[in-house]
């Protein structure tokens, strides 16, 4: 049965560690983590959010907030916890996060100001993320006990300062926890310290924080702000694993940051995926040997056929291609036939269109209530020609249309006007989401909104031509000529005065509904093209398309795609590509890539070819990514999401699934690669042999501790062995202890070597450096060496 | 009656007066009937407004009059001989003065009748 297993990143470096762990389980399993498995990660950086992936993302973040620090100090030196806590004047203004001071670090744990209870929200995330891993380990079985890990670096101000308090908050909350393992980056080997001088020193604070509560006399005794007086006697942490960016000699194993924290993320990731059962297996047997105590690291590499790498490489270039097509100024699609887009035809189309639109919007005033204002007028002519009415016809058919009544014609249209209101926006609504449905072209639809604002102007324009305002003074004007016309020519002679009459009551109607709905399109027209908040049709609820909104969907989407410049912070295709594409052609990283086509250009044009050749389809079109909603309406509900998020996460998502489906990528047997190429498998891994910390004590071998190859299954790893032994590479030994079979990793092999048996304090190559930096403060600062030292430490003892 | 319809000698003013009188008064009844008819048959489903139609109609039936006229004038010129008519004489147009006013004022009629009608339908006009 799986252990339910709590990872909680600390800082920036733990947020980082842990996207590498949810993006290795997505390319593995397809999904960013197990059910049993829980993230969560403590930041006190207010600008780090967690990064965009494929599904979405299950890092649950705690922010803890350092402001106020003065309040947070005077509340808890009033509440008698934190003996720990500097003066606050020395706390004050520490910079983004807790600014490289490990106090403040320590200080945004135990904090609380306007913005929250810190240490209340870290206990509540913990009990949460704990209660949601407990309840998936019940199933019929009895409960296991949980694994916690840990992941921070130690050369900032929150992994450093708080890594010790978390190790005995985790065992106050946890009381059935099965282990507790900690994994802190260091920094690596300095050609020069200069510069770097916080980052050793606060490392080297950490360390000497970490080594005393390992010691057996020493009691963890402190005042939590939530009332609880701990009084721990055991170490934070059952194993502390340290990794930097060196081999075991002090070369480079990792030529950035970046790699180092995939490292992280890739051991952890193999530790959910089954590695950890295997490393415990003898766990104790090291122990007890001495071939393992409080510190371990590993060595670790791996041969890799990148398979997700290549499908999401080619979902993003789809994708691009997708949102191209959207974004394209010059030509759209129909009928899967590329055209150019014409604005004056789009144009000439539209403005027969709008005319419609006018009459739908006219006719829906002719019924108001069931009644029908038609057969009324009608009726109202006979009744004028036939006498039956008081007073002369001119004044009573004044009356009938007159603005200055509340119980006509014109009360009875005025108070209905929103009909024809929202008859409009639906017709122009339905256009442009069928238009854009149609040609999957934003370009295009902004050309028709802009015509539908051309025809609205052109046509008021030509209804002030004829002397229609939406002003009651010129409207009586207007009805006062109409009414007397209607006695004019009555065609009494050839028996047609009632149909005759009748048509000049409906053309004065007519003439009285332009002249009520000039304000309704000056406002439609003015909405569609000004950046108000869009009308809305009352009865379907549909909003009036805006330019604008195009405008920013293009913009947006250029933005995704990466044809536009975005935040730093933002993911976009573009992004995406070059990071697969640094990651695939990384050579310092210890992962092999190997392509079955000999190179990563010619994996990913092939798959792309084969896609485009499954799809029967050169186009990319939205149907392939957006199921069951039109275009218009996925935008607009993406817009009021996370536009970014939402846009680049379902196109990412819907093409890596075509892609499966279609089995473009298919899977190549690195087994059979290393078979074929013996010295290459030989060359890397061998690099995991060297643990990734620049140690000076020769490591002896250890039988009990872990030392594998992980692959897809037994019998390629033992032809790996086999073909090992033959070329005289016998590092690996061939018994089944130094093997590890994971079903669902297929594409790639992976070889691991832990290390133990050593105390940093003494052991690490460059440990005097980082002492005498401690002791120190630099020549470039200013600090007093109490100030330097205080800034290093936080915790007493 | 036939003395009316088909003489062409003019004999005194008063006489021409009266033959003018009844061929406008026959022409009249004769537009009217045509008119009322037509104003019937025609543009019965046209969506145009109904003023703009019984004009349309009246044209029409100042056309058909024409044609009808025109049979007349032949059947008469036909009925007198052309080799008969001395068209030097002054005392022939005297003699036909009611026909060729019908003829002048049926055309002039025709063109006013068309102009407002296109002053109606002009497209700046509201009535």
């Amino acid at each position: 049965m799986a252990t339910p297993t709590l990872i909680i990143g600390i800082g920036t470096s733990g947020l980082y560690t842990l996207e590498h762990v949810q993006r290795f389980y997505y390319e593995t399993y397809k999904k960013n983590k197990p059910e049993h498995v829980e993230y969560l990660y403590i930041e006190t950086n207010k600008d780090n959010q967690v990064g965009v992936t494929p599904l979405p993302n299950e890092i649950k973040r705690v922010y803890v907030s350092l402001g106020e620090m003065e309040k947070m100090v005077a509340n808890l030196k009033k509440d008698g916890c934190g003996d720990w806590l500097p003066p606050s004047n020395q706390l004050v203004n520490a910079g983004l996060g807790a600014g490289g001071i490990r106090s403040c670090g320590r200080l945004a744990l135990w904090g609380c100001n306007s913005e929250g209870d810190n240490f209340k929200n870290v206990v509540d995330a913990i009990n949460n993320a704990y209660g949601r891993i407990a309840s998936h380990t019940v199933k019929g079985a009895e409960k296991s006990k949980p694994t916690i890990f840990i992941t921070g670096s130690f050369t900032g101000g929150t992994g450093s300062g708080i890594f010790i308090d978390m190790g005995y908050l985790i065992r106050h909350l946890i009381k059935d926890i099965k282990e507790l393992f900690g994994l802190f980056l260091l920094p690596s080997k300095p050609s020069s310290i200069r510069g770097f001088e916080v980052l050793y020193a606060n490392s080297y604070g950490a360390l000497i924080d970490l080594e005393h509560f390992n010691q057996v006399e020493s009691v963890y005794k402190e005042k939590w702000p939530n009332g609880v007086s701990t009084d721990f006697s055991v170490p934070p942490y059952e194993l502390v694993q340290f990794i930097s960016q060196d081999y075991y000699d002090g070369s480079p194993a990792m030529s950035n940051l970046g790699a180092l924290y995939k490292m992280a993320g890739l051991y952890l990731f193999l530790n959910i995926a089954g590695v950890k059962e295997k490393r415990m297996e003898r766990f104790v047997d090291a122990k007890s040997a001495g071939h393992i105590d409080k510190y371990g690291t590993f060595g670790l590499s791996a041969i890799q056929f990148p398979k997700d790498q290549i499908q999401e490489y080619v979902a993003s270039k789809l994708s691009i291609d997708l949102i191209n097509r959207w974004t394209d100024s010059a030509q759209y699609f129909s009928n899967n036939e590329k055209k150019q887009i014409n604005k004056a035809v789009i144009f000439q189309q539209i403005n027969k269109l709008f005319d419609d639109f006018l009459i739908d919007a006219f006719l829906s005033l002719n019924s108001i209530g069931g009644k029908d204002l038609i057969i009324e007028i009608e009726r109202e002519a006979i009744k004028i020609n036939s006498k039956n009415i008081k007073g002369h016809p001119v004044d009573y058919i004044s009356k009938m249309f007159t603005s200055s009544s509340d119980s006509n014609f014109y009360s009875l249209v005025k108070n209905n006007i929103q009909s024809a209101i929202d008859s409009l926006i639906d017709d122009i609504h339905d256009l442009v989401v069928n238009k854009l449905n149609e040609t999957e072209n934003l370009y295009f639809t902004k050309y028709i909104l802009e015509s539908i604002t051309q025809s609205i102007d052109k046509t008021l324009e030509y209804w002030k031509q004829i002397g229609l305002s939406s002003k009651s003074d010129i409207w009586e004007n207007i009805l006062r000529d109409l009414c007397s016309n209607t006695q004019k020519n009555t065609y009494k002679i050839v028996l047609e005065q009632d149909a005759v009459l009748k048509d000049r009551l409906l053309t004065a109607f007519e003439t009285m509904k332009m002249h009520m709905l000039i304000k309704g399109l000056v406002d439609i027209s003015r909405n569609i093209s000004k950046d108000d908040i869009p009308l809305k049709s009352s009865v379907s609820n549909k909003e009036l398309p805006k330019t604008k909104t195009i405008d920013s969907f293009i913009t947006l989407l250029s933005q995704v795609s990466g044809k536009l410049d975005t935040q730093e912070n933002i993911f976009t295709f573009d992004k995406r590509i070059k990071n697969i594409e640094q990651d695939v052609n990384d050579e310092t990283l210890p992962i092999l890539r190997i392509y079955p086509s000999g190179s990563f250009v010619n994996e990913t044009e092939n798959s792309k070819r084969i896609y485009i050749q499954k799809t029967n389809n050169n186009a990319r079109t939205k149907d392939e990514v957006i199921k069951a909603t039109t275009l218009w309406d996925y935008l607009v509900k993406s817009s009021k999401a996370r536009f970014f998020d939402e846009i680049y996460r379902d196109c990412l998502n819907a093409y890596r699934s075509n892609i499966d489906l279609k089995d473009c990528v298919p899977d190549f047997d690195v087994s059979k690669f290393i078979i074929d190429n013996p010295e290459a498998g030989i060359r890397i891994a061998r690099r995991a042999l060297s643990p990734f910390i620049s140690i000076n004590k020769i490591l002896s071998p250890s039988a009990y501790l872990p030392k594998f190859i992980a692959g897809g299954d037994n019998g390629s790893i033992k032809q790996v062995i086999n073909v090992f032994k033959s070329n005289n590479f016998n590092d690996f030994g061939e018994s089944t202890d130094r093997m590890l079979e994971l079903n669902d990793m297929k594409n790639i092999f992976i070889f691991y070597d832990e290390k133990g048996g050593f105390n940093l304090l003494t052991d690490l190559g460059y440990v005097e450096q980082m002492k005498n930096v401690y002791e120190n403060p630099p020549s470039s600062e200013t600090k007093t060496v109490e100030r330097w030292k205080n800034e290093r430490n936080a915790y007493n003892y | 009656m036939e003395n009316i319809f088909f003489n062409s000698v003019y004999s005194n003013f008063e006489q021409t007066l009266i033959s003018l009188l009844i061929f406008v008064a026959l022409s009249g009844v004769l537009i009217y009937v045509i008119y009322f008819v037509l104003s019937k048959l025609l543009f019965k489903k046209s969506k145009q407004r109904k003023e703009i139609s019984l004009r349309l109609a009246f044209l029409w039936t100042l056309f058909v009059f024409f044609i009808l006229y025109n049979t007349y004038v032949f059947i008469f010129l036909y009925k007198i001989g052309v080799e008969n008519l001395n068209f030097a004489s002054g005392l022939l147009y005297l003699g036909l003065l009611p026909q060729i006013f019908i003829y002048v004022a049926l055309i002039v009629f025709f063109f006013i009748k068309r102009h407002t009608l296109k002053k109606i339908i002009n497209v700046n006009s509201l009535n």
